[in-house]
This record gives C-alpha cells, structure tokens and sequence, in this order.
C-alpha cells in the first residue's frame, strides 16, 4: 500500500532592521515524502523540488528491509479539502502596508526601533494513498514579530508584538504596538497585594506534553501514571486537543489521516484524567484510543509528537475573570521549567499590570512558582473567552503562582 | 558561471546535503533514513536592500538572479559599498571530509551501532522509557560571487543521542547522553561513556533530595559553562542586534570591562565539532574572536554588513541553518578559555555551595536562568551528595563578575539532534564548552 505526503510553500519574509525593510525573500518549496507499508512493515523516502514519485516509491520499498514495524490500520475512504487561503496580498503591496505600520510606530515612539520578520505563508499540504483517502490543507496567512527595542537599552531586546492572522489590519497593530510601548515606559512598582497571574496556556500546559504521552504513559513513566480515570485537577479544568485549521492555522488530521471522534479529543475533562494523547502506532501496542496526534516530516515515518491541545474557556471574558482587581499578564517569561514531580519556575522577564481592557503599566522583573496539582487545582481560574489582541490574540489563562520580586 | 546582473552584488550558495537517521525507542526499530538534497540560495544587494530567493532547482539559478535584478535598482559604484567591501574573495576546494564521508558508510552498520547503545539501556528493570538514535550529516557548500569568489568546502557531524527516564509516577528523572564527532569510525568507542552517564544517573535517581531555595557558591561543570557563555553572552555578541542604535553601540564599547578578569570567552568556527564552519554563508573565512579577554570586551561576532555598519573586521559569522534562509550573525563553537587552578582546587574551598554537573536548557537576557539536570551539593570542600532543584538565576552581567574561579582544562562538547535558535532559523548546530568555573553569589530555585 502507497502513501504520499506532498507540501509546498511559498513564502515572502521581510527582514526589519530599525523599522525598515532592509531584505525580501521569496521561496517556492516543494517537499515530497513516500511511503510504502506492507506486511505490518513501513518504509519511506523522500525528495526536494520535481521529483519522480515513482523512484521514490521504489526506494520506500527497497527500505522496507529494514524491518520498521507498522502495524495500523491505515485510513481510508476519506476526502477532505481545507482551503483557508482567501487571504490575497501581493508583495508590493505587503511591503507598502508594513512600511506604514513601521513608519507610523517610528513616528509615534522614536525611542523604539521595530525588528524582525514578516511573513506571508502559503501553505499546501496533502496526504493521500491508495485507498482513497485525500486529505488537503491549504492556507494562507501573515506571521508578524517585532521585536522593540528601547533606544540605548543594553538587551537585545526590551518587549514584543506578535500575531498571526489571515489579514493585516494596520490600525490595530499600530495601536497594540503602541500600547505595549506605552505600557513598557510606565514602570509601576510591584503590587503589594497578590495579584491573578496571566500567562500563555502553553507555559503551563507543557507539562502535559510530556507526561500524556502515549508511550510515557504505556511505559508506566508518566507524573500521572497512578491517576489514569481520577480526577486531580480542578473541576473547572479540562484540556482537549485542538484542530480547528482556523484556529491552529494547521491541517485538522495528523501526519496519518486520523480525524477522531470528538469526544477523544478529551484529555482530560473537569478536573478528571481521561486519556493519553497517541498516535495509531502507540495506540495499537499499548491499548489506547487513537487522538489523531501522529507528527512528523514529509518523508518520516510517523510518529508520536506533540499534542495542540487548550483549555476551554467558560464564557467569561479576562475582564470579567480578573472581577475589578488587576492581574499580572506576563509577556516574556523566558527559561522556567518543570521538576519531575510537576513543580514549575520561571523568572519573568517583562510583565504588565492590566484590568483586563487595558495594560496599564510594566512591573518590574520577578519569578513565578507553583505545582501544576495548584495551578490548576484549588488556584486556576480560567481561560479568557476573548483573545487578547496585544499578547498574541490568544486566549489567556488566568491562575494564581506565587510571585517573588528577584 | 552564472550571469551576476550587473549594478549589483550577488552571490550563489549551493549546498548538497547527505543525512542518515536511525531511531530506536523501548526495543524497536522506529525509523531508518537516508537523504540526499540540493537546493541553492541566491543574494542580490542594490546598496540599499537585499533581495533573496531560494530554490532546489538549480538550473534555475540564472533565472532567480535576473528576477532579484528586477526588484533592485542597479548602482554601478555598488563594489564600493562598505558592506561589498567585507566580502572576501575565496577561491579553491577546501574540502576535508571526502574520504571519510558518513554517506559511505551503510545504513546496516549504522543500524548495528545504534543497537550497540540500544544494549546498555534495554534491560534496566529501572528505566521505563528510552531510546537511541544516530544521526549524521555531511555538507557540501559552493560559494560563487560577483566579485569572483568562487568556493568548495564541507562540514560533517556524526552522532548518538541517548535518552533515558527512570521510574514512573512523581518519581522520575530524566537524562540525556548525546555525543558528535566528525566521522563515524569513532563513535564505535563511545559505549563506556555512555554507561558512565547512565550510572550516575541511576545513582541521581535514587538519591537526589530536594534542596533549600538561595543564594549559594556555584560551580558550573564545562557543559553548565557553555550555555551559560552561550546564551548569556554570546548571543549579545551578535553584532546585528547593534545596527543602527547608538545608545548600544556607546554601551558595548570595545574595552570596557564586563566580567571578572578571570574571564575570556572566544568563539572559533575552526574547531572541529558541531560548530565546525570554515567559512561562512557569504564565503568569509572563520576567524578565532575574542569576546572577552581577561573581562574586558574585545570583539563581537559579524557578517559583512554589520562588520561595515560598525567599521570593524568581518569575523565570518553570517550563517544559516539550511539553503531555504538568509544568512544571519550565529556563533560557531562558543567557549570559555581555561584557567590555572585544578577542578579539585576551585570545589576545595567552598565551604556550602553547589556543582552543576548536567543541564536541560538554559536561556539569557538581561536575567539568565540554567534548569540543571544532575547537581549536587558541595559541603566542606567535597561533592557530597546530589541535589534537585529548578534553575539557577540571575543578573548576567553582574554574574560575569562574580565569576571568581576558573579550572584549567578545557572541553568543547558536539551535539546532534538540536542546536541554536535564533528567530525564526532553528538548529542551527554549533558547539560549546569551557573549563569548570566557580561562580558566588547565584540564586537557587
């Protein structure tokens, strides 16, 4: 049985140094991966640019000798095509727009200087075999980083503005960046009081990544080995894998065709262990229920990655959660890390005071601690219905961490 | 050759790339690999902006150059442009690793060793998951420029990766063995090294024992060393984070005093190992840079335009991490210089404090943070017994100058399987290293 992953993108990056566009690179790229599974065995190869899918079907099979074990059932009698690429924008005209946006931070904050990237990406990603299964992901969207700096700073950098999105609204990211840089400038002393903690899900959530593994659990060396099926976490709490190709800007099926059942996107579900995160392979040799997370590159075998999971929200916008008080939203919090047993520090290098509408001023530099049994135990509090535009127009989690001023 | 427009600067980097893979996870054979791929990334520079396209069409080349041309604006006095004028002209085949190409050992073989490392993990009752792959690459760079270079050379790293985790539930720990070389033949005499580690990992495991929060004297082993020269510093030293902002430019002044003057950190793109570069992505040479000698700033890492930007030499630093993306200022093999006391000497006289022996990650701003793997703790002048805890922190700068140790024996360490971020260009493979080095004063989470 055949197997063919085909991905090509084009790409248009502007390099900015200083608020300007100091280079434009275009690349065209096409990636071709083969596989050919037979008798419970998978071999694969793969090649850049034209290339002949036939010869590389022959060097699949010719691999196949090597004994890679593979035994899955593969997908079948499915066509899907996702095609997110409305977003039209030619480079000149990429480039005017972000001279503008440059040109009008430049003017309103000369202080700052604006480095980094962006990019637009079109994406086109296919999977397909033999027993009609195709499965197509096409999109196109606008990676902005910039990087601020403050004139005269020793950093490398001193805050940040990121997003991505299928369109480019300057207004809005001149006022974001604006925002973030007035609130850089207004440096607030630190609250007595202790004050909700708002952060990216995935500095918490990382954990899960490591110890809902499949094989880490098959294995019996997860944190959570003796929890499958208990609940150990907040009843408010769940985490499900996402797949929304609007949303995570990537395919709803994994690197072998799996689209599971809704409900096995659950991990975990009020507070309660339900279920590893796995792919066909780990699935099949521990027992476990197929999520649909197999990873890996065009001319890989598949495997086990990672999972794109979030915490649902409960309807309450960050506002509302935060109910009066501020909070600290943290904006870089760069080299934190888990202990085995699920402990969890990190310094927190730039951080802002907001009410939940606004950021209203930067705290200065300090570190966060908790056990991720509190955090999202008897100390979470939620998940912002609304994504916050200035923070990467995520949704942000909102928890309770011990803060000490460094 | 190819058909450089005239009016403007171009060059033409090819890079044919072999790699080889072999994974094995908890007994099994999980992937087996082999690549061969070219591609080609074309520069284009009117004087005022680079334009760039790559392609894995070769015969394309001329093509992609002419459509760059188009989006510039020709300038006949482009050659003396201060940026143009940092670009060597090197010519020749530099090759060296021909005859010991890691494409011309079979995958089987490659396989064997791979299972050889399998052997020291796969029936330990006390770990519950590993697993081992080899990995290697052997690069093949031509350079071409419009000022005439017109350049070969390679690179070529060979390597295991090892990890391990024991126990299960809240009482496990990770480690992680990972060695390169430049050629495969002598990873065949690496299996004691890596017992080693697992030993005293196990050893870790059962006896590790949290520690109390603080400030405490630390002694970081050469591995803690690099990253810490790595993320701490020599990310700073990356000249392009400079350009155009004076207030910098005033700030890392070349002499200042920024460490302890027991302290010199150098990067070298000549040493052998992951970080290994003759020349770079614009064809100059790797140069030795002082970064630090003696605690004062001596130099910093350049492609040609920030060497021009800053008016200083060219130190062929402008790498990329595939032929897909520009060129951009990385380190190469990053290192602090040894010292003159023994390793036994500089632990002697602490009388409380901590040695780092292994470490996760590592990362550094103006804070930097080190997330040990194995640490123990040093009482009374001796190692004692092993500690857990989450990261060391604190001030880099301030921390340059509470270096007041530094052992005499130097070790650069090669890795596969990761590298350097930088932006959006990740790994990008480098290497890093130093002596064992004492530090006072750092904060223990």
């Amino acid at each position: 049985m055949r197997e063919k992953v085909t991905q090509i993108v084009k790409q248009t990056s502007l390099s900015i140094v200083q608020n300007e566009i100091q280079a434009v690179r275009r690349k065209n790229i096409r990636k071709t991966g083969c596989r050919v599974i037979a008798d419970g065995k998978i071999g694969v190869a793969g090649g850049l640019g034209e290339v002949s899918a036939e010869e590389l079907f022959a060097r699949a099979e010719k691999s196949l000798a090597y004994g890679i074990d593979y035994e899955v059932e593969l997908s079948r009698n499915l066509q899907k095509h996702n095609c997110l690429d409305s977003f039209v924008i030619s480079d000149a005209e990429l480039c005017k727009r972000v001279e503008n946006i440059l040109g009008e931070v430049r003017r309103r904050h000369p202080e700052f200087a604006v480095s980094n990237k962006v990019n637009l990406s079109h994406i086109d990603f296919t999977l397909e075999n033999e027993l009609n299964l195709k499965l197509q992901h096409r999109d196109c969207y606008l990676s902005l980083s910039f990087l601020l700096k403050k004139q005269g700073s020793t950093g490398i950098m001193d805050t940040f503005f990121g997003l991505v999105d299928r369109r480019l609204e300057e207004q809005r990211v001149i006022e974001a960046v604006s925002e973030v840089i007035n609130a850089y400038n207004n440096l607030l002393p630190m609250p007595e009081k202790t004050l909700p903690v708002i952060i990216s899900q995935g500095s918490l959530t990382r954990l899960f990544q490591r110890d809902l593994n499949g094989k880490m659990v098959g294995n019996k060396a997860s944190l959570f080995q003796n929890q499958m099926g208990q609940k150990v976490f907040s009843d408010r709490f769940s985490l499900e894998i996402v797949r929304d190709p609007v949303e995570t800007y990537g395919p709803d099926f994994d690197m072998e065709g799996t689209i599971p059942a809704e409900d096995l996107n659950w991990l975990i579900k009020d507070g309660v262990i339900l279920r590893p995160y796995t792919d066909k392979k780990t699935a099949h040799r521990y027992g476990f229920a197929n999520t649909g997370c197999a990873d890996g590159n065009y001319d890989s075998v598949p495997s086990l990655g990672g999972a794109n999971v979030e915490i649902p929200h409960a309807g309450k916008t960050l506002t509302e959660m935060l109910n009066g008080q501020p909070g600290l939203m943290i904006q870089i919090a760069s080299g934190g890390d888990f202990t085995p047993d699920g402990n969890f520090a990190s310094p927190v290098q730039v951080a802002y005071l907001t009410d939940g509408h606004k950021l209203l001023g930067r705290v200065p530099e300090f570190t966060i601690k908790g056990s991720i049994f509190e955090f999202f135990g008897d100390d979470f509090i939620g998940v912002s219905s609304d994504k916050i535009y200035v923070n990467g127009n995520d949704r942000m989690l909102v928890t309770r961490l011990a803060v000490e001023k460094l | 050759m190819y058909k450089f427009p005239a009016g403007f600067y171009a060059d033409v980097r090819i890079e044919k790339v072999f790699r080889s893979l072999v994974r094995i996870e908890t007994g099994r054979l999980e992937e087996v690999k082999e690549k061969d791929d070219t591609g080609a990334f074309i520069r284009l520079f009117d004087g005022q902006r680079w334009f760039y396209a790559s392609t894995t069409d070769l015969a394309s080349i001329d093509f992609e150059l002419a459509g760059l041309a188009k989006l510039g604006r020709a300038d006949a006095r482009i050659n003396e442009h201060p940026a143009v004028r940092k670009m060597q002209v090197n010519t020749g085949d530099h090759c060296r690793f021909a005859q010991t190409s890691v494409s011309k050992v079979q995958l089987p073989e490659k396989i064997t060793l791979t299972e050889s490392f399998a052997d020291l993990v796969k029936n330990d009752g006390q770990i519950s998951h590993w697993s081992v792959s080899y990995s290697d690459a052997h690069i093949i760079k031509q350079f071409y420029s419009s000022l005439g270079a017109s350049l070969k050379f390679d690179t070529q790293t060979a390597g295991l990766r090892l990890g391990f985790r024991f126990g299960s539930g809240a009482n496990v720990f990770s480690e992680t063995w990972c060695k390169a070389l430049p050629e495969f033949k002598p990873l065949a005499g690496l299996h004691h090294e890596a017992r080693e580690l697992v030993e005293k990992a196990r050893e870790f495991f059962t006896s590790a024992e949290k520690i109390q929060g603080g400030n405490y004297t630390v002694v970081l082993s050469p591995m803690a060393a690099g990253i810490f020269a790595h993320e701490s510093f020599g990310h700073k030293s990356e000249a392009d984070f400079m350009i155009g902002d004076e207030g910098m430019k005033k700030e890392w002044q070349l002499g200042k005093r920024v460490g302890s003057e027991l302290l010199s950190i150098v990067d070298d793109g000549n040493l052998p190992g992951s970080g290994f570069t003759p020349f770079d992505d614009e064809g100059n040479r790797a140069e030795k840079t002082v970064l630090i000698g003696k605690g004062i700033l001596r130099g910093r890492l350049h492609s040609a335009a920030t060497a021009a930007e800053l008016d200083e030499a060219a130190t062929g630093n402008a790498r990329s991490i595939n032929f897909e993306y520009e060129p951009i200022v990385r380190m190469t093999a990053t290192y602090i210089e040894p010292g003159n006391c023994s390793k036994e000497e500089l632990i002697g006289s602490i009388d409380h404090g901590i040695l780092i022996e292994s470490v996760k990650h590592g990362s550094g701003m103006s804070t930097f943070t080190l997330a040990p793997s194995m640490a123990y703790l040093i009482e009374n002048g001796k190692v004692t017994r092993p500690v857990k805890f989450s990261v060391i922190t604190g001030n880099v700068m301030k921390t340059l100058d509470q270096i007041d140790a530094v052992s005499d024996r130097l070790e650069i360490l090669s890795f596969v399987g990761g590298g350097c971020g930088k932006m959006e260009q990740y790994p990008l493979p480098v290497s890093f290293g130093g002596p064992y080095v004492r530090v006072r004063e750092i904060n223990v989470q």
